[in-house]
């Protein structure tokens, strides 16, 4: 046999599965769990309460209120702190005085000259 | 006597509707089984299958068979579930070549242990189900319900909302993609 005679009846063999596919039987209680999940479905959903319900408003706006008070209270820090200072050389100097330094103090060649 | 079972059904569910089940849930259960190729994943869709009918039996017209309108509804299911399962493939390995042209992808399965020896007759349906995986959507819906599920043309023309002669070619196109895809892996790999 040739391969090509060979390749040709590999081909048909498997096309011949067609016919001996495996068939499924359905499981006995196919129905019940159908008719278990349908009933379910039907099942009218338990309403929400009024205090759930305001519950959960509540919590909302808790979460909505305190993102809105970080922002509010980063964008006054910032505000605050560029009108201050309007370069990083006044703030420095700012800083200084404020730490009582002058330039001979943070100078580490006079400490080592004494 | 369709008509009778869905007008019992509409007037009252519960005793209509499992004499309904019972008569088309095996039928059901393998078309899906055909689409999904996995038999929890199949009976889960059987049953989504049957709570749709429940739902929605009052919309059904009767302007076809109520076996090609559940059977419409098999098919439909199962290939969003296969498509959902694709997508998340696809999603999981988004740098591999996936996706491209379904029409010219080439059947990629383990060669066989020994190339000379018979292959097994579940290898050979492995290969086979993989090869119809490749052909283009509608012509695996026809050939799959055709040749898996012996359902005639005509049912499934009703099926897929399409005309007979439509049906006719779709399987004649299927059944040379097959035989094209099934030549290419056996030349490798025999």
């Amino acid at each position: 046999m040739t391969r090509k005679e060979e390749i040709e009846k590999e081909v048909q063999k498997t096309l011949e599965s067609f016919n001996q596919a495996e068939r499924l039987k359905s499981n006995p209680f196919f129905y019940t769990q159908l008719k278990n999940r349908i009933d379910n479905l039907s099942r009218p959903k338990r309403k929400t309460t009024g205090w759930e319900f305001a519950w959960g408003v509540l919590k909302s706006v808790l979460l909505l209120l305190i993102i809105a008070l970080n922002i509010f209270s980063a964008t006054l820090f910032f505000k605050t702190r560029s009108s201050n200072y309007s370069n990083r050389e006044q703030m420095l100097n700012a800083l200084a005085e404020e730490l009582t330094l002058d330039s001979n103090q943070y100078n580490p060649n006079l400490l080592i000259n004494e | 006597m369709e008509k009778d079972l869905v007008d019992k059904i509409r007037l009252d569910k519960s005793g209509s509707f499992e004499e309904l089940v019972k008569f088309y849930q095996e039928q059901v259960l393998n078309t899906c089984f055909r689409f999904v190729d996995n038999k929890e994943d199949a009976e889960d869709l059987a049953q989504d299958v049957f709570v749709e009918v429940y739902n929605s039996i009052d919309s059904f017209r009767g302007d076809v068979k109520l076996s090609s309108w559940i059977y419409r509804i098999a098919v439909n299911k199962s290939l969003d579930f296969v498509r959902k399962k694709k997508r998340k493939k696809r999603f999981a390995f988004v740098l591999s070549f996936a996706g491209f042209g379904d029409e010219e992808k080439e059947l990629q399965l383990p060669a066989p242990a020994n190339p000379h020896t018979d292959l097994e007759q579940k290898e050979r349906t492995q290969i086979l189900n993989k090869a119809i995986d490749l052909l283009p959507e509608n012509q695996k819906i026809a050939i799959t319900l055709s040749k898996y599920e012996s359902f005639s043309n005509k049912e499934i023309a009703e099926i897929m909302e399409t005309s007979v002669s439509a049906v006719d070619s779709l399987i004649h196109r299927a059944k040379n993609n097959l035989q094209k895809k099934l030549h290419i892996f056996y030349e490798k790999h025999l």
